[in-house]
């Protein structure tokens, strides 16, 4: 093996091995974060009403991806979260 | 004194209780400006428009001239909410597959019947003819809706700001962190349209502070209107919006001067009219009568 391929297979495995988890690790943050701004935007569909829809709902066009997945998932939770706070069930 | 000192401001909004006569008194203050020689336009953000009662002038979104140097226009805001949203709608259409968009669509819808949207739209219709109208005219006056609407519309935008901010900060982290993931990030939408709101609530909040602007609460001698116009002053100072002047409508001599000792501020007297004050004739009648006490 010559040195330089040697070089370039120990950087793929380095590659490998941190950076694509860290990314995925990123992706993810970036994912909750992006779920976090549909619930200030959407917060009325689980109870808690927000008095500047009126000109939040500009933004939902570029954010729809977002909005179908937290109506999925995070809709749920997030209502779970904000009663458990409260102590309900 | 006469009303001379009301010539060193350019924009004006005349707040109170509903039938106290805030039509009149805006109505009152575009003529006296106009008379003067400024070049001056009267708005109505009340959905009861009374101006095209007042000038006798079928008014619509756009200003018209109604006397010489005085211009009027009516906000239709129904129509501006509706147009608003449909715009939001068109955006939906480029941004979405076709296979959803009803879906979009009917979440847009929502934002009609929304609590806070005439608020909102309200604040959409001032900055619209602060940015597009403002230069075309000397002074503007602003004829707004009944006191709980004007004050939670003009506390408005430092809340807003803050709620940019907050949802801003957001987003700037999920670019930053997909920039970091390796993803080509470009303009982002999002952004940009936050960015635009920022430059709204900000102008808007320059202009209600402004010592250029004139806010004045109108009132009429009698416990009830006092009272909720000693509220008025109140709320709208807590929302950092200084309240230079009081207008007395339909009020004696006597009743003036007690209404300046208690709100402590200049009074702008309007006696009541001999006859309906309609049509601008009428009304440069009544504002001969009309005296501005100082507060001493």
């Amino acid at each position: 093996m010559k040195p330089s391929e040697l070089f370039r297979w120990l950087q793929l495995f380095f590659e490998g091995a941190t950076l694509h988890c860290a990314t995925e690790k990123l992706q993810k943050r970036a994912y909750y974060l992006n779920q976090d701004l549909i619930t200030l935007i959407l917060s009325d569909q689980i109870g808690i009403p927000n008095p500047l829809y009126y000109h939040s709902v500009e933004l939902l066009p570029y954010l729809w991806k977002e909005v179908e997945s937290w109506k999925r998932a995070e809709k749920k939770s997030a209502l779970g979260r904000a009663l458990s706070e409260f102590g309900e069930p | 004194m006469s009303l001379e000192s009301l010539n060193r401001y350019k924009t004006f909004f005349f707040s109170g209780k509903g039938g106290v006569g805030k039509s009149t008194v805006s109505a009152l203050t575009a003529l006296y400006l106009s008379e003067r020689g400024k070049r001056t336009l009267t708005v109505s953000l009340d959905p009861a428009h009374s101006l095209s009662t007042l000038f006798q002038e079928e008014l619509s979104g756009e200003p018209k001239e109604v006397a010489p140097n005085l211009f009027a226009l009516e906000v239709d805001l129904e129509r501006e909410m509706k147009s608003y949203l449909k715009r939001v709608k068109e955006t939906a259409k480029k941004a979405v597959s076709p296979a959803i968009l009803q879906q979009v669509e009917a979440q847009i819808e929502l934002a009609y019947y929304s609590p806070g949207a005439t608020e909102l739209a309200l604040t959409d219709a001032v900055y619209r003819i602060v940015k597009e109208l403002r230069e075309d005219f000397d002074a503007v006056v602003f004829d707004t809706a009944p006191s709980g609407h004007t004050v939670r519309l003009m506390t408005l935008p430092q809340a807003l700001n803050r709620w940019i901010e907050g949802v801003k900060g957001l987003r700037e982290e999920v670019l930053r962190l997909e920039r970091f993931a390796g993803k080509k990030v470009e303009k982002d939408p999002v952004i940009e349209a936050l960015n635009r709101r920022k430059e709204q609530y900000e102008t808007l909040r320059r202009v209600f502070q402004s010592e250029e602007t004139l806010f004045c609460v109108v009132v009429n001698y009698g416990k009830l209107p006092l009272k909720i116009g000693e509220r008025t002053v109140k709320e709208l100072e807590e929302g950092g919006v200084p309240v230079r002047l009081i207008a007395a409508n339909k009020v004696s001599e006597e009743e003036a001067k007690e209404t300046a000792k208690l709100f402590k501020r200049p009074v702008l007297a309007v006696p009541p009219a001999k006859e309906e004050p309609i049509g601008v004739a009428a009304l440069s009648e009544l504002l001969k009568e009309a005296r501005l006490l100082p507060y001493i």
